[in-house]
């Protein structure tokens, strides 16, 4: 058995093999970017600019919904989403507890209150029972958030929310054109808020969002929300009236011709990337240690983020030990090589923006959401490239090099887990 | 005091009082150690910095 590289064996990912660079970028992207910058035209405003309305366009035909708003980014998307959904201040919108700030944060900007319900142990998206306990008179929406490209339950979540009349807002930041029971993440709630940060599936060269929504009347609000609330017409002169209380939400029209390009390459690279997943996930899948993620047969995953779950018995270790042993975990594979990190460090609930004075919410127990922080980790971007696949074999080889090591992992993480006590008890 | 072997050269490192997660210096090598262990004591290579992905 060789040696584990924190303790002064060989790497088992050579310090050589570095993950292709994410975004791809190609002359097609180079070109599109240029193209924009010798035109002159840079935002939906401009007269006679092509990029953005075009994004729309294809990106509303690929979801197979009637309309797309593109915008900033994809919390931008989110607020202007929920606000074009009628959210306000005072609302309530049940948001789950396990995911990025943002999902939160759309809705604090709205005056609304986020409502922090538990996530699914294996899905980790919303649970619909959690969903329905957590509804109250004043809600107004729930964001289902199809996290690390695993569309949420949403037939499930939908008939809660049709049940009260409270309208369904995905997230879909992290799942690009991913397939839920026949149909694509985007148009499965009354809206849907996309990202084209650089780490996504879908990116631009740097910040974009997109909305999408079948529903002419709310596509046309998210419209005057992204431009100040003005209606701007197609040619003649800007008459400078607000109808609604709106953001400056535009997209650059370089993200736009970038994010077109790399449109044309979705669907092949997902597939690639559905191949070397899937090869990397079953050699994962035997370490008895490990639990990897799965996929119920009636959806896609976009594989945005690998997110693995440790088992501390297998480890001779309580759950109490579980953060511990996943920070052992962690760093023993980062010193082989892998790039493993955490994706949420708390559930939102306990994020300090919320601590006392911060903005007003409502917490729920989410006692799932807990213990996922505390025992998971993930794998971002490394895998994206169609071309990942031998660098996700070293990784597994690393894997299972830390697994034959777990004597010494249990060492490490009883180490750790006595400080952390020691430092609750100080 | 202890003295354990530093992963990279295999020389004594001596401690007085280990701290976990603290990072020590191996005096004939030079390289950056950390403390991943104190009962027993248990001394690795110190992290690489990461890359902070962002959002």
């Amino acid at each position: 058995m060789s040696r584990l590289a924190v303790l002064g064996g060989a790497r088992a990912v050579p310090a050589g093999a570095v993950a292709p660079r994410w975004p791809v970028v190609t002359d097609a992207e180079r070109a599109a970017v240029l193209g924009v910058v010798d035109s002159g035209r840079f935002t939906v405003a401009a007269a006679g600019e092509q990029e953005i309305p075009a994004l729309e366009r294809e990106w509303a035909d690929r979801v197979g919904v009637g309309h797309c708003v593109a915008v900033s980014n994809g919390t931008v998307g989110l607020s202007i989403a929920l606000a074009a959904a009628g959210v306000g201040p005072g609302d309530e919108v049940v948001v789950p507890a396990l995911s990025f700030v943002g999902t939160a944060l759309a809705v604090v900007h709205l005056g609304a209150l986020p409502v922090f319900a538990d996530v699914d142990p294996v899905s980790f998206n919303l649970d619909p029972a959690a969903l329905r306990a957590a509804l109250s008179d004043r809600t107004a929406a729930v964001v289902p958030v199809h996290l690390h490209g695993l569309p949420a339950d949403m037939d499930e979540l939908g008939a809660v929310a049709a049940q009260r009349r409270i309208a369904v807002v995905e997230d879909a930041a992290q799942a690009h054109g991913v397939a839920y029971r026949g149909r694509c993440t985007g148009s499965l709630g009354d809206l849907a808020a996309f990202s084209l940060n650089a780490s996504k599936n879908l990116p631009t060269c740097g910040e974009g969002g997109l909305v999408t929504t079948d529903d002419d009347r709310l596509a046309e609000r998210a419209v005057l929300l992204r431009q100040f609330g003005e209606r701007l017409p197609a040619r003649g002169e800007r008459p400078y009236r607000s109808e609604v209380a709106g953001w400056n939400g535009k997209i650059n029209a370089v993200q736009a011709a970038f994010t077109r390009a790399q449109l044309a390459h979705l669907d092949g690279w997902a597939r690639a990337r559905e191949r070397n997943v899937r090869a990397f996930l079953d050699r994962v899948a035997a370490i008895p240690g490990l639990v990897a993620p799965a996929v119920p047969g009636d959806r896609e995953h976009g594989w945005h983020i690998l997110r693995f779950r440790l088992r501390p018995e297998a480890f001779d270790l309580p759950e109490t030990a579980a953060g511990a042993l996943r920070a052992a975990f962690c760093r023993v594979l980062q010193s082989e090589g892998v790039p493993v990190s955490r994706y949420q460090s708390m559930p939102l609930s306990r994020q300090p923006l919320f601590a006392d004075g911060g903005p007003a919410c409502r917490r729920t127990d989410v006692p799932v959401t807990e213990a996922v922080v505390a025992d998971s980790f993930v794998l971002q971007r490394a895998h994206l490239h169609p071309d990942a696949g031998p660098l996700l074999d070293r990784f597994a080889d690393a894997l299972e090099k830390v697994w034959e090591h777990r004597e010494t992992l249990t060492v490490l993480a009883r180490a750790q887990h006595r400080e952390e006590r020691r430092r609750v008890a100080a | 005091m202890s003295t354990v072997a530093c992963p990279e050269c295999e020389s004594g490192v001596s401690l007085d009082t280990p701290v976990l997660n603290e990072i020590v210096e191996c005096v004939d090598c030079r390289s950056e150690l950390e403390v991943l262990s104190t009962d027993p004591v248990l001394l690795g290579r110190a992290p690489e910095v990461e890359e902070d992905w962002g959002e």
